[in-house]
């Protein structure tokens, strides 16, 4: 695996089955220490490289997130521009979140382990570090 | 919006956009299609008032309406089977967005208890506020459908079954002085019990 660009590939069957996964969560912990608006969500998102995906299918996410009553809307003023919806949790919605937090080590390390050449279990993750 | 040409070529662009999205989203439910393409024109209006003049790049960056589209589709087909939350109107008019409002969990759960009380003066006002009781119980999202039949049964149901029961039997003679009394306080112990359990076993929910 290279480090580059993972934003501008498109991403293979594997990572897309993959971040279908687990980008529900991902988008739950950008929520956690508090309500995030739209684009500050997409745009974290996108930093983080690994999720790349473009922008636009997060809304449908956010949508079911918002029926599924784990995130509750609610619209701010803004300084500059039109008001913003801010996504925010709702107990449920830290409850799963805190949930996967205590899944995805063990599963992470369970696949890890799996994937590593035996001598070398821990080299493949930390090639561009 | 100051720079009017460069504006107005902005917003075709985002309309056709737009338009794009509702066309490859016409397989969704219209409610579904007409929230997905209002978070997308909310994202766009708010990501131009941070980057004015970049339409085409944020348009770039939200991706291929086709994309979006199927995506939408198969969250559709993932959700669960709870009821479709109604969507307003996509103007910020400060509500939750998350769908018409319910009454919040003491409502409910106050409801059967001055229903049960007012009924022992006014019969009528009593039957009346336990009838929207249930409607507003049954509407909640703080029970599943469960407690909800033992809510209604115990809270509503029963009472009302033993005060018909009394009324109809009363006609017939010879009943006790203190029969009355005795199941007024059985049906007030009961809607007390019944709606004390609701409150003990309500899901709580921020902002329902």
């Amino acid at each position: 695996m290279e480090p580059s660009g993972p934003s501008r590939r498109t991403p293979g069957k594997a990572a897309s089955q993959l971040r279908k996964g687990v980008l529900e969560y991902c988008v739950l912990a950008l929520m956690r220490d508090g309500p995030r608006y739209g684009v500050e969500l997409l745009r974290e998102l996108g930093e983080t490289g690994a999720l790349a995906t473009s922008q636009g299918t997060v809304y449908p996410l956010l949508s079911r997130l918002r029926r599924d009553e784990l995130v509750v809307t609610s619209w701010r003023e803004s300084d500059s521009g039109p008001p913003r919806r801010y996504y925010e949790l709702t107990e449920a919605g830290h409850a799963a979140l805190t949930e996967f937090t205590g899944t995805w080590p063990g599963f992470r390390d369970a696949v890890d382990s799996l994937l590593a050449p035996r001598a070398c279990a821990r080299r493949s993750g930390e090639a561009g570090e | 919006m100051k720079a009017e040409n460069a504006g107005a070529t902005e917003r075709a662009l985002v309309e056709r956009y737009l338009a794009a999205v509702g066309r490859e989203a016409s397989a969704l439910p219209a409610q579904r299609r007409q929230e997905l393409v209002a978070d997308l024109a909310e994202h766009i209006e708010v990501a131009l008032s941070e980057r004015p003049g970049e339409a085409r790049d944020i348009l770039g960056e939200l991706g291929d309406p086709r994309t979006i589209a199927t995506t939408a589709l198969q969250e559709a087909g993932s959700a669960g089977p709870g009821p479709v939350a109604e969507i307003g109107a996509p103007e910020p008019a400060g509500g939750s967005g998350t769908g018409r409002r319910r009454s919040p969990d003491w409502v409910v759960v106050g409801l059967p208890v001055v229903a049960m009380l007012l009924g022992i003066l006014v019969g009528a006002l009593g039957l009346v506020l336990r009838i929207i009781g249930v409607v507003v119980l049954c509407r909640s999202r703080h029970w599943d459908w469960n407690q909800k039949w033992v809510g209604v049964t115990v809270t509503a149901f029963l009472p009302t079954v033993i005060a018909l029961g009394y009324n109809v039997g009363v006609s017939a003679d010879g009943v006790p002085a203190y029969v009355p009394w005795l199941l007024t306080g059985l049906m007030l112990v009961m809607v007390a019990v019944g709606a004390g359990w609701l409150w003990k076993v309500r899901t709580p929910r921020e902002r329902v």
